[in-house]
């Protein structure tokens, strides 16, 4: 493909994806019980000066780079262990350098995201030593974040989104051995068309983490998760009037969680390696991420 | 392959600590007077186990002087150990209720009095 098609579809495609985390507050565990609620604080960052055409590395001479950091609030309310609402609402920070013109420019831009409210559905089993539920999550993202400028950080369009997911905790290997924590969510995001014309592509991703339980003490009510996490995503290309970090492709991220609990207070950080990517075209990688949170439910 | 060799780095980390875990204590004391013990399928998270705690506590016979705040979540043996005030009559029902508020099932409860003797409740008679 010669450097004729390659500059606009980038111009276009400029950079990243669209963070989909299906994961609802508080840490996917809590609170499940009638009348709980809690809220907590996510950090995200991800970002890179590595181009791709395809899965293939190119040389960036102009020294593209993207990076964004989110900063959610995240909240819920637990009516009884089957019926739920939340909310995710996050502060953006994201820069780039993006060829205009054929000429490396900075760009800029922060504010509010756009919200995410969603009614999780669930039905718990408890057995002996193992509990696990089955879920499914409409959602729906509202356009809060604004859709102006050169790097907007909202496509101004009201989403839908679908998520069917699987979580379980128990003791396969023993009840002398740490339980075995396990979650599945797959969703489907369907990006309609906002401000602009501009239209992000739909979004189908799976989540898998699993993870033990090595630590714990009954006298604290505290203890340790260690999980490993893998997030897999395939995008649609937004189209040619889309000004957002959406692009599109195929992507595996993987790494590890570390769960801390104490009380009704729980902090996760993760950092997930960028395994696999496939994009649309030209496009940045989205490079590693690294993600940090605090929850407390009541 | 040097996002699999950091990949794998980080997983021989991880699986150290792992390695380097214990198990917390036993449960403590549930022979003694003015106990309270509930055995309650799925509890084996205390971070999610917090609703049974916080639905307990409202409960007026409990002891909060003992345990945290008058309760102890044991998700080795999926037990819940709730102290009983001393002159106290524990309201079975009401503590299965609690736990059923709380996100869980309850199995059975056995009672302990202020004489020692022991006295156990399923909970599906109760229900």
């Amino acid at each position: 493909m010669s450097g004729r098609f390659l500059l606009p579809l980038f111009l276009v495609a400029v950079i990243a994806f669209e963070s989909a985390s299906a994961h609802q507050p508080v840490m996917d565990m809590a609170p499940r019980w009638n009348d709980g609620y809690g809220f907590q604080l996510r950090h995200e960052s991800y970002g890179s000066g590595k181009l791709l055409a395809g899965s293939g590395e190119l040389s960036n001479s102009n020294g593209l780079e993207r990076h964004v950091n989110k900063t959610w609030l995240e909240g819920i309310y637990t009516f009884n262990p089957s019926k739920r609402i939340t909310f995710k609402l996050p502060y953006v920070e994201q820069r780039r350098v993006a060829l205009v013109d054929g000429q490396p420019v900075a760009q800029s831009n922060s504010g509010l995201g756009d919200l995410i409210l969603a009614m999780p559905l669930k039905r718990y089993t408890n057995k002996g030593a193992n509990t696990s539920n089955w879920g499914i999550t409409p959602q729906i993202r509202l356009p809060t974040g604004s859709s102006s400028g050169d790097f907007a950080i909202s496509d101004g369009s009201v989403d839908l989104g679908l998520s069917v997911s699987y979580s379980a905790e128990g003791f396969p290997f023993g009840k002398d051995k740490p339980s075995l924590y396990q979650l599945y969510d797959l969703f489907y995001w369907y990006n309609r068309e906002g401000d602009d014309r501009m239209r992000e592509g739909d979004v189908v991703g799976l989540d898998i983490n699993l993870g033990l339980h090595p630590i714990h003490n009954n006298n604290t009510n505290s203890g340790m998760y260690l999980m490993w996490d893998v997030s897999a995503r395939h995008t649609q290309a937004p189209n040619e009037f889309t000004r957002t970090t959406a692009s599109g492709g195929k992507r595996v991220h993987s790494g590890p969680v570390l769960v801390l609990y104490r009380g009704n207070m729980m902090f996760r950080a993760e950092y997930k390696l960028a395994l696999y990517e496939k994009v649309d075209g030209l496009s940045l990688s989205r490079g590693d991420e690294f993600t940090v949170g605090i929850g407390w439910t009541f | 392959m040097k996002n699999f060799s950091r990949l794998c780095a980080l997983a021989v980390g991880a699986f150290t600590i792992i390695g380097a875990t214990a198990q917390s204590l036993p449960l403590p004391d549930n022979q003694a007077p003015n106990r309270l013990l509930l055995d309650v399928d799925g509890v084996v998270c205390s971070y999610c186990s917090y609703g049974i705690k916080k639905k307990l506590s409202k409960l007026a016979f409990i002891d909060k002087s003992q345990y945290n705040d008058g309760i102890y979540v044991d998700i080795d043996q999926q037990q819940v150990l709730v102290a009983i005030q001393p002159g106290q009559v524990a309201d079975v029902e009401a503590a299965f209720k609690a736990v059923r508020d709380g996100g869980y099932d309850p199995l059975r409860a056995c009672v302990t009095d202020n004489a020692g003797e022991l006295e156990c409740v399923d909970a599906s008679a109760e229900s």
